[in-house]
């Protein structure tokens, strides 16, 4: 609405641009207030597509407040699935200060969204589409959130600038407890796992909405906190698998798929006696592609590719991660020093696996 | 419809204007008059994205991939300690730098994952291709790593930006490649601060943390400014540099300072910080004159004729006004470097200058002692003297000092240490503190010979002293303070409360009018938590006579957790010590840190934290953590270690064989180490007030 009022003559301002484009670049001043890039244009009209959720929550550390985005005229919101929104009483308070109460309609437990329901007509929303593009790393984006509960009534909500620091799956850990969600997500480089973030709107500086903001985890690699975003092409597959009621992939077949093998392979490791028991060889079996890969009995494994494994257990949740026909590269210590193993393609023999 | 249009206009337009404006002058800020916010805005962007793409190919991944001491010892308190990281390419045909976070001192090889290779045929994305790393050479001084590799094909190197432009205020990207394999990854902010780390680092705002440590930190050209590294600021109390990951104060090593070195870390060398080997008898080490109180025997200062008393003027050419200043320009420099000191001397008109080859290890230094014991003086008004010399308390039983016949109340006032050359003739230098004296006495080892001038009330007199052995058990010949006939008033108890600490810690402190300052002790209980008067009043009933007799104020710092200490109880000791100063007059040279069981192993913890505030730790029935490091004893943090024991019988055979092997540990650091036992509370009261007197002997 904002980008409309700005430019009464929209046929005027066409011309102008046309005008400028072929003529002199650099002299397009008037036409750009429109124009994506503008912060405070682009912040103002998403922030009436974002509301403040207040549930009950209050547990010991864990915060009864988030955000969450309009995802329909009629009063859907998306938001992230948490403690804070399982309350029979969920306030929501738009940038209006307009407060309804809102029902959760439905849950995609894979994904860890949700959808809550408020009472409304003619509502400003995002549109999010499956087809969204996948952004650029160094993509300059501004998070939209109840941070920290700070913005209250009819107060905008908080915004952070950052940029897409990396486009990857989500390997994370919410105390010993690895996330359930596993696809990709934005990871940004400004601070956004703060109480109350989780379910805001990342949007890029043209204002399309590019993601939402996650939970506050920590990275399974280091332990350190996570700011990440899920893209909105995955959001709009969660919330129409949310509304459709289609969303019936439960969880606990990916997790009881983290058992591989290891003797498909042709080795065998000593016996796994302790909760950690490091992964050393015990035995080689002939004509296997352990042997033919040339490893040893009294190897330590170390790696599955990029990824270290300091337990039996770990290794071979890694190796459950792997499908068929992927190869397979470890990382060994052998006498004191690293060896670097191809190991072949994962076998096709057993059932498939979860995907990582 | 329109918006449509007009989006579609704008892309167009926008692609055309970034055409001109990029590839006119790639370096953005061409038109920046013309432009507007938004336009500069996503200008930027582009600006970002192509320095991605340009350093992308120089940037590694690098892994441990295997066991050291770090990765064992976890993520503690949210302090990322191992992981995998990033490495800048330094040489095309495999040399590749990152820092100590990846390639622990403990560990000699690493799997480095090289950038993907870029273009392959068909759709398939091609695994990058990993390779063992071995380490080459390592700067200890900038916590940095040379490893090589042997790649198959010549690596991409980078290009970097001279010295002259890294100004505050640039854009900095921080780049790693820790996320994905194929792309790496980029935070954005700006340059904060160069020069930071006593000359060292540049520091930036853009999120810094294990993902991008030993990546490249970035201009908006995508040339680089340095190498993003972990430093520790000591100043903010920081020892691993991980504890500020993503906090908006990051660091990187300048390029300008690395590339010199190249060639020696690839020849193998391992650089280490250059020493001097001097020291400040001074109560603010950053804004104090860089007076030379301290020089220790044998080390780079010694031999280059420094001396205790010179005052600092230059250093290299670069003028030199405080402490800090002296820090700025030596803590870059490693070891073997030659300095150019320009110091001007007591007695002395013209400045002297002095050329000093830096040391990577400075001579084992012991605590020596002449056996004096000087009256308390507090810790500023040492200045502005009005006695001439320092007054001997009382001596150390069969010191060398008691030996030569010192005196209590024989007055020092003047010094010099005696070398081959000088034997005749010496120029003594005044002496009108204890402080001063502790200084030109404090660098010395055992058997170095002094001349004292002393005086009492009949005459005047040069003694020659030969430094001793530090004592190891306390004496318990200690004079009581009040020598006076008048009966000693009873101490108080008073409430230290700290800012933001909910739990206020007490201390029993000697009567204020007109005495000389208290000795400190700072005891840790076992943890009960909060503290109130009346269980104050009662644990301090045993103490009284002693606090009074020997004016050691004796403070108890209450644990945040009834059943535990934490580290957080740690940081609150040193505001404690601030609150108590404002109550009472304290002596810097008597403060010690002692407790009971846990709160022994934890005083232990608390002096390794304050070191250069405790000058003694007394563990009772308690042992320091095993794995806990044991710095080489100096000057500047100079402690006594008691272990006093309670019970009468000795401990399990175990326990001991491991106390024995914590006493080795202790000595072969240098330090002191004794062993007291204590009897009844009484008893124990007395023992550690008088041992608290004997830290400030000389």
């Amino acid at each position: 609405m904002t980008l409309r009022t700005s430019h009464p003559t929209a046929i005027w301002s066409r011309v102008l641009q046309v005008v400028t484009v072929l003529a002199v670049p650099t002299l397009a001043l008037c036409a750009t207030r429109a124009m994506g890039g503008d912060v405070t244009a682009v912040s103002v009209e998403a922030a009436s597509r974002v509301a403040k959720l207040y549930g009950a929550g209050g547990i010991r550390g864990l915060e009864s407040y988030q955000t969450g985005i309009l995802v329909s005229p009629s009063g859907h919101i998306l938001t992230v699935l948490s403690t804070a929104i399982d309350s029979e009483v969920i306030d929501c308070v738009l940038d209006d200060g307009r407060r309804y109460t809102a029902s959760l309609v439905g849950a995609d437990l894979r994904r860890e969204l949700a959808v809550l329901k408020i009472d409304g007509t003619n509502l400003p929303f995002f549109n999010l589409s499956a087809d969204a593009p996948r952004q650029v790393v160094g993509t300059r984006v501004l998070a939209l959130s109840n941070l920290f509960g700070v913005a209250v009534g009819d107060e905008r909500v908080s915004i952070q600038q950052g940029v897409i620091a990396a486009h990857v799956p989500l390997r994370a850990r919410r105390g010993s407890h690895e996330a359930a969600y596993r696809g990709n997500v934005y990871i940004l480089d400004c601070t956004t796992n703060n109480p109350g973030s989780p379910g805001g709107c990342l949007i890029n500086w043209q204002g399309n909405c590019i993601g939402m903001l996650g939970k506050e985890l920590r990275s399974a690699e280091n332990a350190t906190w996570l700011s990440y975003a899920i893209p909105t092409s995955e959001l709009a597959l969660g919330l129409e698998a949310i509304l459709s009621g289609s969303n019936n992939e439960s969880l606990a077949g990916e997790k009881e798929a983290s058992d591989f093998d290891i003797r498909s392979l042709g080795l065998e490791l000593v016996p796994d006696l302790l909760n950690l028991t490091p992964p050393f060889v015990e035995a080689i079996m002939p004509n296997t592609q352990a042997a033919e890969a040339d490893l040893q009995a009294d190897d330590l494994i170390v790696a599955v590719g990029n990824r270290t494994v300091t337990s039996q257990r770990g290794l071979r949740q890694e190796l459950s991660y792997l499908i068929p026909g992927d190869l397979i590269q470890l990382n060994i210590i052998r006498n004191g020093r690293i060896v670097l193993v191809d190991l072949g393609v994962v076998p096709s023999l057993t059932e498939p696996r979860g995907k990582r | 419809m329109n918006g449509v249009f007009r989006r579609i206009t704008y892309q167009v337009m926008l692609a055309v204007w970034l055409l001109c404006a990029v590839s006119v002058n790639p370096c953005y800020p061409a038109q920046a008059t013309q432009q507007t916010p938004a336009e500069r805005a996503l200008a930027e962007q582009t600006a970002f994205q192509n320095a991605l793409n340009g350093i992308a190919d120089s940037v590694v991944r690098i892994e441990p991939s295997g066991l050291s001491a770090a990765s064992l010892q976890g993520a503690r308190e949210g302090t990322p300690t191992a992981g995998p990281s990033s490495g800048l390419v330094v040489g095309a045909d495999g040399w590749i730098l990152t820092t100590e976070f990846a390639v622990p001192s403990d560990i000699e090889e690493v799997v480095i994952t090289l950038p993907p290779k870029k273009k392959t045929t068909g759709n398939t994305k091609q695994s990058p291709k990993r390779l063992v790393g071995r380490v080459a050479g390592r700067d200890l001084n900038r916590r940095l790593v040379l490893l090589k590799c042997d790649p198959e094909e010549p690596l991409t190197e980078a290009q970097f930006v001279p010295q002259e432009n890294v100004r505050t205020g640039e854009w900095a990207l921080a780049v790693g490649r820790v996320w994905d394999l194929y792309e790496p990854s980029v935070a954005i902010g700006i340059v904060s601060a160069v020069g930071r780390c006593w000359g060292r680092a540049i520091q930036t705002d853009a999120a810094i943390s294990p993902v991008n440590y030993g990546g490249p930190l970035l201009n908006i050209e995508g040339k680089v400014f340095g190498i993003i590294a972990p430093l520790p600021a000591e100043t903010a109390g920081m020892s691993t540099g991980t504890e500020l990951y993503d906090s908006g104060v990051g660091f990187a090593i300048p390029m300008h300072d690395i590339i010199p070195l190249i060639p020696r870390l690839k020849k193998g060398e391992t650089l280490k910080p250059g020493l001097l080997g001097i020291g400040y008898s001074t109560t603010d080490p950053i804004n104090g004159r860089p007076l030379v109180e301290i020089v220790r025997t044998g080390s780079p200062a010694a031999k280059s004729g420094l001396k205790s008393g010179d005052l600092i003027t230059q250093i290299n050419g670069q003028s030199i006004q405080r402490i800090a200043d002296v820090r700025h320009v030596l803590t870059p420099k490693l070891a073997g470097d030659a300095v150019e000191i320009t110091v001007q001397r007591p007695e002395r008109k013209a400045p002297l200058s002095i050329r000093a080859v830096l040391t990577g290890k400075l001579p084992p230094w012991k605590r020596s002692m002449l056996g004096i014991a000087p009256v308390r003086q507090p810790s500023k008004s040492n200045a502005k003297s009005t006695e001439e010399g320092v007054i001997v308390k009382w001596t150390w039983p069969n010191s060398p000092a008691e030996k030569a016949g010192i005196q209590p109340q024989d007055v020092i006032t003047g010094a010099a240490i005696v070398s081959q050359t000088n034997e005749e003739d010496l120029p003594l230098r005044s002496i009108t503190s204890s402080n001063e004296l502790a200084g030109l006495l404090g660098g010395l080892t055992t058997n170095t010979d002094v001349v004292l001038k002393i005086r009492n009330s009949k005459t005047s007199r040069k003694v020659r002293v030969t430094t001793a052995s530090f004592p190891e058990q306390p004496s318990n010949e200690v004079p009581e303070f009040d020598s006076t006939n008048r009966v000693t008033p009873p101490p108080t108890i008073v409430k230290l409360e700290i800012p933001e600490v909910a739990e206020p810690s007490w201390a029993l402190i000697p009567e204020q009018q007109d005495g000389p300052p208290a000795g400190v002790l700072v005891f840790f209980d076992e943890p009960s938590g909060m503290l109130s008067e009346k269980a104050v009043t009662a644990w301090t009933s045993n103490w009284r006579e002693a606090v009074a007799h020997y004016r050691v104020a004796l403070v108890l710092v209450p644990s945040s957790d009834s059943g535990s200490w934490r580290q957080a109880d740690l940081e609150r000791v040193g505001k404690t010590i601030g609150a108590l100063s404002q109550r009472c007059k304290i002596d810097p040279t008597r403060i010690a840190f002692a407790g009971s069981k846990a709160g022994g192993t934890f005083a232990w913890l608390g002096a390794n934290r304050f070191d250069t505030i405790a000058r003694g730790v007394c563990l009772i029935d308690a042992d320091i953590p095993r794995r806990t490091r044991i710095r080489e004893a100096s000057p500047d943090r100079f402690r006594w270690v008691l272990f006093g024991t309670t019970t009468m019988e000795k401990n399990k055979e175990e326990g001991n064989q491991q106390f024995q092997k914590t006493m080795k540990r202790l000595r072969e650091a240098g330090l002191p180490v004794g062993e007291l036992s204590l009897g009844n509370e009484t008893e124990r009261a007395s023992k550690l007030c008088q041992w608290v007197e004997s830290l400030g002997v000389l």
